[in-house]
């Protein structure tokens, strides 16, 4: 007796003209990938630092570098944080670190992609793998940077409180927000460079729009603008939760969390449908 | 419900395939991203026999199928759309027209170290490679022990795979391929990249493969592989099926649609490739017909009759013909010894002038080779006539290369001699003895 096997089919029509088969196939690659992104995050890890001498301090370089620069321009009169209610070094380095958390979720789709290349064109494996292997990439040098805040905290005898055990949803949001977009982008980054160029020069100044060094001014031009950026309120509350401050997340956090779900989403079905065109495009 | 007994389907089954690349970079992101407009507003032909800007058929309605424990070889010149082939059929790349349909399982070698980081071990590697596949549990601790019996790398499995050569990393990804469960096995061109003793060993896989009913698509260029292995083979030429039969008789008709496409390529024969200092040629040679007595394919051991021309530029010559059969990687292997006194300088005039070489009892073994011709000025030695470009031949038997080759020890020879063989104490066999029993077509011999 022969055993029951899968048929595997190709064909030319939109794989959304059958939603069941691509939703099923879908949620089949996204289980199946779990654990080979597991895999790949740990092979990239240890390939990563297997040839520098400073190793993993990698991590927290570059976090600690920004919160010196802004703290001397501080100091210099430079930048005005305003009345920031903590201790500035806190208030600026969990900005800073809460700020990488968002950037890093946002560039890992493109930078993943772009490294897996050679093995989504050579090998037939869910395509989600790589991105969930670039999202916790993301999400482990975040909560191990997070660790230098812990002494800092202390020194400066900041007491989270009940905060904490809501601060891991901020920093989720954080990695979402920044995951869905990167997602959205990445596909038509693969194939537009230009896209993953801007999102690196955007980055430096959508930085400055972020209240990740100074309070939301009162009055004058930039409030707007920072209060339309969606980071703002992640990265303010987040903030306000690692540090005892209030605990009622505004209504534009949870209206943020939702739209990045749904983009999330789409990002994900416009993903699924784009990587063999995208295989086509960038060549073997 | 009645049962029926059905034959087994296909494991295989293409039906009028077309893919479309572009040839144009900017044309072809601006064309991926249309595609995937069309794959978002459900699309069921997505523009149907119409190509874009820069584009152009990389396959073209393309059917075949394949059974159970049959191996289908595929070749063609570079370019004809092979790896695009595989490529699709694997669900790499999604195709533009036509349907794919796969029974069970399928496993692709493609590029063997795609997954591979250089830095880490190759155990490491195996691990990542099983995660690829979604092996879990038990079974990856197997495929380790597998891979690493199958590489025969021993303790080397533990360093990193930067250290490792071509052939080692080759051992570990094919080791890898050859351990997953499979029905239809796709294979681009990665064994003939190993030594013979990966070669052995992966054919023996494939054989084991086919007798368990699995069934193989081998892509390949080593035609010897092809024919050791496949029991069907398509030439595809220009992303179209030009052939499809026995894997003799497609590489028999590949192999004649390679000699026509070089001997009609239209080249230069005026422009010298040598450095500019070289002396301008003063004469260009034709070999005009280079077969057998009958003007069909020579065969081992019957005449080879070349036919040749040349033509002075300008006033005429005096020169020397020199004929040269090259192997398949353009090395020297038979020269032809000096013409007679009376046709060693002969003159060449503005018109043709011809001449004809007859090569007794030709030596070679089946198989392709290349003829040059070559004109020296009798008192210099100086090569006068332009490098004409090297003319391929099939050198033809009653049976295939390897069968000869299976029957002599050290195979991979070009050329066999009428030797003489006796032990101690027997009477030598000489000349007028029965020629060994190759099963080549060995003239009589006075």
């Amino acid at each position: 007796m022969t055993p029951e096997r899968d048929v595997t089919r190709f064909q030319a029509a939109s794989q959304l003209r059958r939603p069941k088969q691509f939703f099923r196939t879908g949620r089949r690659s996204l289980r199946a990938s779990l654990p080979l992104a597991r895999r790949l995050f740990g092979r990239d890890i240890r390939a990563r630092y297997r040839l520098s001498v400073l190793g993993y301090a990698w991590i927290f370089l570059p976090v600690i570098a920004q919160t010196v620069i802004w703290l001397f321009l501080n100091a210099s009169n430079v930048l005005n944080s305003g009345p920031t209610g903590l201790p500035l070094p806190v208030f600026v380095l969990l900005g800073t670190l809460l700020w990488q958390v968002f950037v890093d979720a946002m560039f890992a789709p493109s930078n993943q992609l772009a490294a897996a290349g050679q093995m989504l064109s050579h090998l037939s494996f869910p395509p989600e793998s790589v991105l969930l292997a670039g999202l916790a990439d993301a999400a482990v040098n975040s909560f191990i940077r997070l660790l230098i805040a812990v002494p800092v905290l202390i020194w400066y005898d900041v007491t989270p409180g009940w905060g904490l055990v809501l601060a891991p949803l901020g920093l989720l949001s954080l990695l979402m927000l920044g995951f869905a977009i990167g997602l959205a982008m990445a596909p038509f980054g693969m194939l537009y460079q230009d896209l993953t160029r801007l999102l690196t020069v955007g980055t430096g100044f959508w930085l400055l729009l972020t209240p990740v060094a100074y309070v939301v001014p009162e009055v004058g031009p930039l409030r707007p603008v920072v209060r339309l950026n969606p980071v703002s309120p992640l990265l303010i509350t987040t903030r306000s939760w690692m540090t005892g401050g209030a605990l009622l997340p505004g209504w534009s956090m949870m209206a943020v969390v939702a739209v990045s779900g749904l983009v999330l989403l789409l990002g994900w079905v416009v993903f699924r449908l784009a990587v063999p065109h995208l295989i086509d495009r960038i060549g073997v | 419900m009645s049962e029926v007994a059905i034959a087994d389907p296909p494991t295989l089954e293409v039906v009028g395939l077309g893919k479309k690349l572009t040839s144009d970079l900017a044309q072809s992101r601006r064309h991926g991203v249309h595609d995937i407009w069309d794959e978002l507003r459900l699309a069921t032909r997505p523009r149907g026999d119409r190509l874009r800007p820069s584009e152009f058929w990389a396959l073209r309605d393309v059917s075949f199928s394949v059974s159970p424990g049959e191996a289908l070889g595929v070749i063609g010149f570079n370019g004809a759309g092979k790896s695009t082939l595989l490529r699709t059929l694997h669900g790499i790349t999604r195709p533009d027209a036509g349907s794919i349909t796969i029974q069970g399982p399928h496993v692709a070698m493609l590029n063997l170290g795609a997954p591979f980081s250089k830095l880490l071990s190759g155990r490491e590697n195996i691990l990542t490679a099983a995660a690829v596949h979604g092996i879990k549990g038990k079974d990856v601790e197997s495929l380790v022990a597998a891979v690493a019996d199958f590489s025969g790398l021993g303790p080397l499995l533990d360093a990193p795979m930067a250290t490792y050569s071509t052939g080692m990393g080759l051992r570990i990804g094919y080791g890898i391929t050859a351990n997953l469960p499979a029905s239809l096995l796709l294979v681009d061109e990665v064994i003939a990249v190993g030594d013979l003793g990966f070669q052995r060993k992966c054919l023996a896989h494939i054989r084991g493969h086919l007798d368990r009913g699995g069934s193989v698509v081998l892509v390949s260029h080593d035609l010897w592989m092809i024919q050791a292995l496949c029991n069907r083979c398509l030439v595809l030429v220009d992303g179209r099926i030009e052939v499809e039969g026995t894997a003799n008789h497609a590489i028999s008709a590949y192999l004649r649609r390679a000699r026509r496409s070089q001997v009609h390529t239209p080249r230069s024969h005026v422009t010298a490739d040598g450095p500019d200092e070289a002396p301008a040629p003063v004469a260009t040679i034709e070999v005009t017909s280079c077969a057998g007595p009958d003007g069909a394919d020579p065969r081992n051991g019957d005449d080879l009759v070349v036919q040749l021309a040349a033509n002075a530029v300008g006033s005429s010559i005096a020169a020397t013909w020199r004929i040269d059969v090259l192997t398949a990687n353009q090395q020297v292997c038979l020269a032809s010894a000096r013409p007679p006194d009376h046709l060693a300088t002969v003159e060449i005039g503005p018109g043709p002038t011809s001449i004809t070489c007859v090569m007794p009892d030709l030596p070679l073994l089946p198989g392709t080779f290349y003829l040059r011709a070559h004109l020296h000025d009798p008192v210099s030695g100086l090569e006068i006539g332009n490098p004409a470009p090297a003319v391929p031949f099939e050198v033809a038997s009653r049976h295939t290369r390897l069968d000869v080759l299976a029957q002599i020890p050290g195979a991979g020879a070009l050329s066999s001699i009428h030797a003489t063989w006796f032990q101690p104490g027997d009477p030598p066999t000489g000349a007028d003895a029965s020629p060994p029993d190759l099963g080549l077509d060995q003239p009589e011999r006075a």
